[in-house]
């Protein structure tokens, strides 16, 4: 490091005493449209995007996370309830959640 | 807004995790652990109710079972505790997105330009604190200050649940007064260094003339006399993860390993391991740091830079070995042993050879990679690791030993 200038630029008093585990990197660093369990949700009338992590079969990789689903499957899975939690939870800008799986 | 810096520093952090995912653990002496028979006996994290009978983070885990013998003792949970703290940092982006992750349970926060939309900052501390509680069901400290560094003495001030702002007119009441060593980036060899110029408090070292701090620790005695007075430039950068610099894994091994046949078995098995990481950020590396400790706990750490950046295992385990060969007689046993690699640079830069090898490595671990990532990365493992000298078949889903 040359001057103090750079020093605190590229914020080496913090970068050199930093500790991260590479899970939470991955994880801090993807927003929700990069990950598997954001899928399309299609309805009578319309498609919106929704969080298939708060269904328990999806979230427990018993079954794969499809790129599409009917919404009755997640009426017939959680009922109106998590299907309100399902569309409301995902961003398309927001950050991944601790339930991330990375698309493939 | 004077101070638009705030650290959320989570208290007790592994032992609080676990307490909010079973309530019965609440207002229990919780201790998190390493497992002693495989020699990760120290303690990292003690509930404060742990805390209250002398429990210390790092102490050995004998020691604690003594001091409490009440204790609930837990082996670690890292799933757990990443998938709180990005829940943690979720809330927190909802208030600034100007977010810096400082380690699993702590992170910086710059709050300019949002008091129109949340209040002040120290309204924005306390709404943060209870979102974090309710949602979370983990405490943390709170510290406010007009830059990172004063925004991180302060959370250490108050603890636990505690909410502290530091402005720079508070310096010399509150920080000057304590030890040198509770000022941050200050560890215990500068405090020996700092202490032989008889500097022994904060304010000693801010009273401390610039240029004989420069001639003595050159940039660093600039950085650490700015620092006593409270003086901080570094940005709360939202993209530091994003850099990465190395990846590496090490290891304590279950016993003493002796002999170069036995280590070069855990040095595959980590080459495998910081490889799949290596390729899962899409990086390839060139220089391959080995790094070894000894039953003294005295360690030694050796590098060698490949001629083109790689992501095998086979090339970086044929650098370690050679490293280990040249620098570490075989008569001396083994406690721990890392591997890793930095250097890193996007994978679209390996080179290619003339006559396909490093095209046909590369689909076998892509094949391997595949494998791993749908069933698990037990699924597929080295020979080695089942024979008595691997480590590997041990761990445990993400492993972190």
């Amino acid at each position: 490091m040359s001057n103090i200038h750079d020093y605190y630029r590229k914020n080496f008093l913090y970068e050199s005493h930093r500790m991260m585990l590479p899970e939470l990197r991955d994880r801090v660093t993807r927003t929700c449209p990069q990950c598997k369990f954001y899928i399309l949700i299609a309805g009578k009338t319309g498609v919106r995007m929704g969080c298939v992590a708060l269904i328990p079969q999806y979230a427990g990789l018993v079954k794969r996370a499809p790129e599409k689903l009917d919404v009755t499957e997640i009426l017939k899975a959680v009922g109106k309830g998590g299907l309100e939690r399902v569309l409301a939870r995902p961003g398309s800008h927001r950050q991944a959640c601790g339930q991330f799986h990375p698309k493939k | 807004m004077r101070c638009p810096i705030l650290l959320a520093d989570m208290n007790s952090f592994f032992a609080s995790v676990h307490q909010a995912m079973e309530p019965r653990l609440k207002g229990k002496p919780v201790i998190v652990g390493g497992d002693p028979a495989k020699r990760h006996g120290i303690i990292l994290a003690a509930s404060y109710e742990a805390k209250a009978c002398g429990v210390k983070t790092g102490m050995a885990v004998w020691e604690a079972r003594s001091l409490c013998p009440d204790g609930i003792f837990l082996k670690p949970e890292y799933g757990h505790y990443v998938n709180f703290s990005t829940r943690i940092i979720r809330i927190m982006k909802d208030f600034s997105p100007l977010v810096e992750p400082f380690s699993i349970d702590e992170a910086f926060l710059d709050l300019s330009g949002c008091e129109g939309l949340f209040g002040s900052s120290l309204d924005i501390a306390l709404k943060l604190k209870k979102r974090i509680k309710e949602e979370i069901g983990v405490m943390c400290s709170v510290g406010v200050g007009p830059n990172k560094l004063l925004a991180k003495m302060a959370a250490g001030m108050q603890k636990p649940d505690g909410l502290t702002v530091l402005d720079l007119t508070d310096v010399s009441a509150k920080m000057w007064p304590l030890p040198v060593r509770e000022l941050f980036g200050v560890g215990s060899r500068l405090e020996k260094r700092l202490q032989d110029l008889n500097i022994h408090t904060i304010g000693e070292l801010a009273c401390y003339p610039l240029p004989m701090l420069r001639k003595r620790f050159g940039l660093l005695g600039h950085v650490l006399s700015l620092s006593a007075n409270g003086i901080d430039y570094s940005p709360v950068d939202p993209r530091s993860l994003e850099k990465v610099k190395s990846i590496g894994h090490q290891i304590t091994l279950p016993r003493d390993y002796r002999g170069y046949r036995q280590i070069e078995v855990v040095i595959l098995e980590l080459c495998e391991i910081v490889c799949r990481r290596v390729r899962l950020g899409g990086f390839v590396g060139r220089t391959v740091y080995l790094t070894l400790k000894d039953v003294e706990f005295l360690w030694m750490s050796r590098s060698h830079s490949v001629t083109f950046p790689t992501a095998s295992a086979n090339v970086i385990y044929r650098v370690a070995v050679a490293l280990l060969r040249r620098h570490w007689p075989e008569w001396k046993p083994v406690r721990m042993v890392g591997v890793s690699l930095s250097g890193l640079v996007k994978s679209t830069s390996e080179q290619l050879d003339l006559f396909g090898e490093v095209e046909k490595a590369r689909r076998l671990h892509a094949a391997c990679d595949r494998i791993k990532d749908r069933f698990g990365e037990q699924s597929i493992l080295r020979a080695v690791s089942l024979t008595p000298d691997g480590v590997c078949r041990d761990r445990k889903g993400d492993g972190h030993v």
